[in-house]
C-alpha cells in the first residue's frame, strides 16, 4: 500500500452508476415479467428496493471474492486494501443481498391472501430464514467496523428516521384527515428500506466516502 | 478540524494503510481525518499522539479562543 490519495474519480463514479442503473432495469423489468407484476403497484416498488439491494451486494461480493477486479470497481485505494476490507465487505454483501432476498420473497406474494410464484407458507418461513441471517450478519459486522464507519451508520440511521417521520408520518396525517389512502403495507416497508439507503449514500457522499479515488 | 496528521505521517515514511494498521482503524478513516471530512474520537486522537509522540493539540488544530471574562 503506497499511494496517497489526491482528488476523487467522477468518471468511474459516473461508470459504476450507469452500469448499475442499466443493470437494475433491466433486472427489475425482467422479474415484473416473469411473475406478472402489475404495474404500478406495491409488489413491483418493493421488488425494485430488493433488486437494488441484491444488485449492490452482488456486486460488493464479487468484489471482496475476485480482488483484482473488485480493486477496479469499489471504492478502494489497490488491491491490498481490498484484501484488508475482505471480511467487512464481504459480510456486508451478505447482509445486503438477504435484504434485497426478503424484499424480493414480500413481493412474489400478493396482498389479500393469495398465493403468487411462492406459496405465503414458503414466503413466511423464508422471511424468517432472511431476518435471523440478517441479525446474525449485524451483529456479526458490528464487531468488525471501525468508528468511521459506525459514525457513518448512526448519521445515517438518524437521517432516514427523520425523514421517515417526515415523509410517513405526514402521509400517517393525510390520511387520518381524509385526503389521502394509507400506503399499503409493501410500500411503507420498501420505503423505509430506500430511505435508510438513501441517508447511508447522502451521509457518505458529504463525508467525500462515496467518489473514487486516484491515487498519487 | 484542520489537522497535521498527512504531514506526521509522512514524516515517518508510512502509507494511510501503515498507519491505519498501526492505530486499529481502516484506511478510508485515516483519509477521511487527513482530509477533515472525519473528526476522530477521542480515544483515537489520543492513540494518533501517542503514535507520534506529539501533544493532541500539535496533530489537531483549533482556532477557538475563551471569550475575555469580564
Amino acid at each position: 500500500m503506497t499511494g496517497t490519495i489526491t482528488q476523487p474519480n467522477w468518471k468511474r463514479l459516473f461508470l459504476q452508476m450507469l452500469v448499475g442503473a442499466v443493470v437494475g432495469a433491466v433486472a427489475t423489468l425482467a422479474l415484473l415479467w416473469v411473475w406478472d407484476v402489475p404495474e404500478p403497484s406495491a409488489r413491483m416498488f418493493a421488488a425494485g428496493t430488493g433488486l437494488i439491494y441484491a444488485l449492490m451486494g452482488l456486486m460488493v461480493g464479487l468484489g471482496a471474492i475476485a480482488t483484482v477486479a473488485g480493486a477496479r470497481i469499489l471504492n478502494v485505494e489497490d488491491v491490498e486494501d481490498l484484501r484488508d476490507q475482505r471480511m467487512i465487505l464481504a459480510l456486508s454483501a451478505a447482509a445486503c443481498v438477504m435484504i434485497g432476498l426478503l424484499f424480493l420473497i414480500l413481493a412474489a406474494v400478493p396482498a389479500g391472501g393469495v398465493d403468487g410464484p411462492v406459496s405465503r407458507e414458503t414466503a413466511v418461513v423464508a422471511v424468517g430464514v432472511c431476518l435471523v441471517a440478517l441479525i446474525v450478519l449485524t451483529y456479526l459486522t458490528n464487531r468488525r467496523v471501525d468508528e468511521l464507519t459506525r459514525h457513518v451508520s448512526m448519521e445515517a440511521s438518524s437521517l432516514a428516521m427523520q425523514a421517515s417521520f417526515v415523509l410517513f408520518g405526514g402521509w400517517a396525517a393525510l390520511t387520518h384527515f381524509g385526503f389521502v389512502q394509507w400506503a399499503e403495507p409493501l410500500v411503507v416497508v420498501a420505503g423505509l428500506a430506500l430511505l435508510q439507503l438513501v441517508a447511508i449514500f447522502w451521509v457518505s457522499g458529504k463525508r467525500g466516502l462515496i467518489v473514487p479515488q486516484k491515487t498519487a | 478540524m484542520e489537522n497535521r496528521i498527512k504531514s506526521f505521517r509522512e514524516s515517518q515514511g508510512w502509507s494511510q494503510g501503515e498507519l491505519a494498521r498501526r492505530l486499529g482503524v481502516s484506511r478510508q478513516t485515516v483519509n477521511a481525518v487527513e482530509t477533515d471530512k472525519y473528526d476522530p474520537s477521542l480515544p483515537l486522537a489520543l492513540r494518533m499522539a501517542k503514535l507520534f509522540a506529539e501533544p493532541v493539540n500539535r496533530l489537531f488544530l483549533d482556532h477557538w479562543q475563551p471569550e475575555d471574562p469580564q
